[in-house]
This record gives structure tokens, sequence and C-alpha cells, in this order.
């Protein structure tokens, strides 16, 4: 009888966790991840997600990459007011996989939400981009024409970008349920809704994920086929669940889903590839210390150990374009160079969730 | 009663500078001290507390030189000297406002539809706020308040001349053609208010008879507009649309001088 020869014999260093993993606590982990295709200097990238993005988005300009941006900032805006200078468009974040399907079907003409528009003191807002307009705005008519004028802008983005990098980064939602769309803040946060009722509590399961990301890929391949998409998932933890479950675990399995899904959409599509900046921060080589002492936010070390992975398999263009800050595509004049981000200050529309956390440690329900 | 003005400025300077020559004489009681030199070397002033008192003045010899020149004589700014120092210009000006409408607009203004960019009121506002704080005008106000209380006008940069509008210069035609100068002015001078009431100065506004209907300067005060720094030269170029002549200079001095009577 004839021994079958071990499967591990000759595998690479990388496959084992004492060569792949431990012999690299303090250093680049070797082949952690691999490029899929190519990024050019000419490639058009275009940025959205959780608000671990927003680093992404901002490491990527400043290396040199071309960074579309549809929405850029009026000359002289600071900083990232007004939801500018985050993302490729004026979207906020985008934490869940339906929320960005639906952003391109809206804008693709194939969904037409409604209940959309919340109310706080007189006011109008956006439920899918709260906080880009803070104080609101000021009737149903200025916030339908921002919404169009919006989602003109995110067709043209999906329309001419090469590459789209998407951090996913929750589960947990306020669905919808009349027309099954999520939105990324609770009612009663930021505005209320006209009808309460119809927001519901919703964690997302592995397979809605996957199949959200799936119609999103199909609904942007009708009118630019040749784009790839580079998915993330966001190592940030929740900051509340409203679910059951101590927010520990609900951490947990919403991370283990999302990388799940990612995992299994770049393993079966060749033009979706997955990124592993939740392995390098979260996994026990980086022994946590990448978050801040709230044990949630990534320090600037931690970004930056992540985006040297990413350059070192997506070599960096030779020289950023202007002056330190980026290459910034617009599609349209350019006009934003005054309104870079200034710092390292990431925006999170879920971080006002925190704000409902009951002296004495009880856990507050995010709809309360 | 005598009054004693500091008139502070870069190009703009000039029109009340040789106007001043003019009609100093139907002033005895003012006693007017220049002090003047472009943007970037009066944003190379700083404050000091030295045995002259309390005031500002140039980190380096070049701009010692230039203001001397134009001071006839000293380089310090003194604030306590005065009863007032008023302000030219010194980049806070209407063109801030322009170069934002040029890509971003708002629902209110006629030309939304064929806006680049939407954008709402508020951010419009907060947008050309930050460029009017970001002026040399703000940040000598802020230096004077580190020292002194005086009063502290600021003397707007006049509206371009309307042969900005016959030359086609594409901005300013569009803003034209849409019919929203009028809206832009009334934000612009908002801004203006709100930013004199946060850094405590009094704003003067552009005297009303030179300008036409449409909100631009009557051209007439545009012709043979000098510059600061005579011993380099004389007149702005034909299409140099921004800088005034004596004449508007003299208009506004009257209102000033006007506005501040005891």
């Amino acid at each position: 009888m004839t021994k079958s020869a071990n499967p591990y014999h000759g595998l690479p260093a990388r496959s084992f966790w004492r060569t792949g993993v431990a012999a690299h606590k303090d250093r680049l982990i070797d082949e952690v991840y691999s490029a899929k295709f190519s990024i050019s200097q000419s490639d058009n990238i275009a940025t959205a997600g959780s608000c671990f993005a927003q680093h992404i988005a901002r490491h990527m300009r400043a290396s040199g990459f071309s960074v579309l941006d549809t929405e850029p900032a009026p000359k002289g805006l600071r900083g990232q007011q007004f939801g500018y200078n985050l993302y490729s468009a004026r979207y906020g974040n985008i934490y869940h996989a339906r929320q960005l399907r639906l952003l391109a079907e809206e804008a693709y003409g194939q969904f037409e939400p409604t209940g959309w528009v919340w109310q706080s003191d007189g006011a109008f807002y956006d439920a899918f981009r709260p906080t880009v307009e803070p104080q609101g705005l000021p009737s149903l008519d200025h916030i339908g024409r921002h919404r169009q004028h919006h989602l003109q802008k995110v067709r043209q983005l999906f329309s001419h970008m090469d590459v789209f990098v998407f951090t996913l980064g929750l589960t947990e939602a306020w669905l919808n349920q009349p027309q099954q769309y999520v939105v990324p803040t609770a009612p009663g946060v930021v505005a209320s809704p006209e009808n309460p009722d119809d927001f519901v509590f919703k964690n997302f399961r592995h397979a809605e994920i996957y199949a959200d990301l799936q119609k999103f890929l199909e609904v942007v391949r009708a009118h630019n086929p040749a784009f790839k998409m580079i998915l993330t998932v966001s190592p940030v933890p929740l900051v509340a669940t409203a679910g059951p479950d101590h927010v520990l675990p609900a951490t947990v399995y919403s991370k283990s889903v999302l990388r799940a899904a990612a995992g299994d959409l770049a393993a079966d599509d060749p033009n979706v590839a997955y990124f592993p900046s939740y392995e390098i921060i979260t996994g026990a080589q980086a022994g946590g210390r990448y978050f801040e002492p709230n044990l949630r936010s990534v320090t600037a070390e931690g970004v930056e150990h992540v985006m040297r992975h990413f350059f070192k398999a997506h070599p960096q263009p030779d020289a950023p374009a202007r002056d330190g800050a980026g290459a910034v595509s617009t599609l349209a004049p350019d006009t934003s160079a005054e309104g870079e981000a200034e710092d390292d200050d990431v925006l999170c529309d879920e971080i006002l969730n925190d704000a409902f956390l009951k002296p004495g440690g009880m856990r507050g329900r995010s709809d309360e | 009663m005598s009054r004693r003005y500091c008139l502070v400025g870069n190009s703009h300077l000039a029109a009340p500078k040789l106007a001043w020559e003019g009609v100093r004489a139907e002033y005895p009681a003012v006693r007017a001290q220049f002090y003047g030199a472009t943007r970037k070397q009066l944003g190379e002033l700083e404050v000091k507390n030295g045995a002259f008192g309390a005031h500002l003045r140039p980190t380096s010899k070049k701009v010692s030189r230039a203001v001397k020149r134009v001071s006839g004589g000293s380089d310090k700014l003194k604030p306590g000297s005065f009863d007032a120092v008023i302000l030219f210009s010194l980049g806070f000006n209407f063109h801030q406002a322009e170069a934002i409408y040029r890509t971003h607009r708002t629902l209110d203004f006629n030309g939304s539809a064929t806006a680049e960019h939407l954008v709402s009121a508020d951010c419009f506002r907060a947008a050309l706020r930050s460029l009017l704080e970001d002026s040399l005008a703000v940040k000598l106000v802020r230096q004077i308040r580190q020292i002194s209380d005086v009063t502290i006008m600021l003397s707007l940069q006049p509206y371009p001349s309307e042969a900005i509008l016959k030359d086609g210069w594409k901005g300013w035609t569009t803003l034209k053609a849409e019919g929203d100068v009028g809206l832009l002015q009334e934000t612009y001078i908002s801004a203006a208010a709100d930013i004199a009431e946060a850094e405590r100065f009094d704003v003067i506004y552009q005297p009303v008879d030179t300008l036409n209907s449409e909100g631009f300067t009557k051209q007439d005060f545009c012709e043979n507009a000098r510059r600061l720094d005579l011993a380099a030269g004389d007149v702005h170029p034909v299409k140099n649309y921004t800088h005034m002549n004596a004449d508007y200079g003299e208009r506004v001095l009257q209102q000033l001088f006007a506005a501040d009577a005891p």
C-alpha cells in the first residue's frame, strides 16, 4: 500500500502559523495579501464604506493614486465639513452591503425609495446620509433636488471608476420594512421618519450580504463592465449592539459574517479581491497594539501598518500629484484642493449611538 | 477735535493715499498715517511688546523697506497711537464669493440649474466665511486685537469694474447672465457682517454712488488707477478691473470720515 504524500509538505512559509504569522509580530506579514489585479497610476479609484474606509481613501490620495471625487468641496471649506473629502462622492459612511446595493440601484433609476426624508426641528434630512447637512435642509423641495444631484454624481462615479475599494462595516442595521432599505443611523438619532414603525432592527446574514454585493456588481457592471472591486472589512468593533447579545460576541459575529461574505465573493468573482485589513489589525500577531485605549479606534500606526501591506502589493505611483495631497481626479473641474482632510480624524455616524449609553454602563437601545 | 487714523493696506491703499493728498486741506482736524506694502509682505508682520510699546513690525528688512516707502518713515504700526485703524481690502473681497459660485451654487441662485455642484446655503456660507477668515485683513485684525482695543474698520475691496463684463471674463459674465450678482453680494455682505461682529471690527461698505445699477464699480473710478508703490511705477494695466483711482479713494475717505465723526 502506497503511503500518500503529506499535503502540507512543501507548502510556503505563509501557510504555517509559526512562519507565516508568529515570526512577523513586529513586521510586515509576508504575502498576507497578494494583488489579484494591479492598480495603475491612471486607474480611477473610488472609495466607500464604513468609517475605516476614510483612512484608506486618505492614504491612497496621499500616495499619488488617482482617487476620484465627483463631489468636491467648495473652495475654502475646511476639513470634512458637510461630508466632503471623506469618500469619492458625498454619500457619507456606507456601513452595509444593502445600503451600497440600493445606492447603485437608485442612482441608475432601478429603485425609488419612499420615507427617506426625515425631520428634526423643522429641518429636513436625507436619511441615507443624515450627517452631511448638520442643520438639515429647509424644505422638501431642497432635499429632493439635493438627492437627485447627489445621485447624478454617484452615477458618474460608478460609471467611470476602474477600481472600487469598499470597506464593509456592519451587519446590524435599521431596515425600512416596506422597501427593505437600510439607513446608517437609527430613527431619532439625527432626525425622525414620518412613520417610525416602518423601521426595524435587522442583523444581516451571510447570504443576504453576499447577494447584496453580487447585485451591486451586476447593477454597476451593466454600465461599467470592466471595473474591479477590492473588499475590506473594518476592524473597528461595534460601538453598540441593538441585538440581544453582549457587544463582544455581537461584534465578532458581525465581523465574521462580513469577512466570510467578502472572502466568498472574492473567491467566486475574478474581478473582486479581498484585502485583509481586518486581520492585520485584529490578528493575534498584533497583540491589540493597533487599538487606542478605548479598544475600538484604530491608531494611526495601525492604519499605516495596514496601508504598508496594501502598497507593498500595489506599488505607489512615483509622486503625489499635488503638494502631498495626492491625486484627486474629479471628472469635473478641479476645485477640491482647499478642503483636504486636516488630520487623522474619521467621521462615524455610528458613534452617535454611543450617546445612548446610559450612566452606570447599562446598554441603551439606539432607537430610544 | 482731531482724529488720528492709521490707514493700512496693500495695493488697494493707493486710491485713498492719492486722494488724501488732494483733500487733506478739507480735513484740518484729521491726521492720517499710511502703512502699506504688498499683501505677502504685510503677512510677515509680527506683534511686539517693547520699549516702543505694543506694536506690529516687519520681520524682515525687505518688508521694512517696503513699508517705510509708503509710510514715509516708520515701519512700526502702533495701534494705541490712533483713534482708529482702517484696513483696506487685504484679501477680504467679493472675488472669494465669486470663486465659490463658479463651481458651487445653492438652489437660491438662478444659476443653480447650471451649477456643476449643488450645495446648501449653510455650506456655501461656511466656505465663504472660511475664505474670508483666512484673509490677511482678518489676520491683521487678530494681531491688533492682541495688543489693542482700538477701533478697527475694514474698507471692503471695491467690486470689480463694469468693464470686466465687456471684456468677457467668463466667471463674471456668467454671474451677470444668471442674474445672481445681487444675491451673491448679499451673501458676501452677510458673511462680512458676521465676521466683523465675531472679530470686533466695523465694515465700511463701498460708496453707493460708485456702483452701477448691476452692482459693479463704474468704470470711471477704475481709469488710471495707480499702483501703491509709486516708485515702482505708474498706472495699473487697462485690464486690471479691481484697483480704483483717486476719485474712488476720495469717495471712500469722505464716507469713512463721516462714519467715524465724533
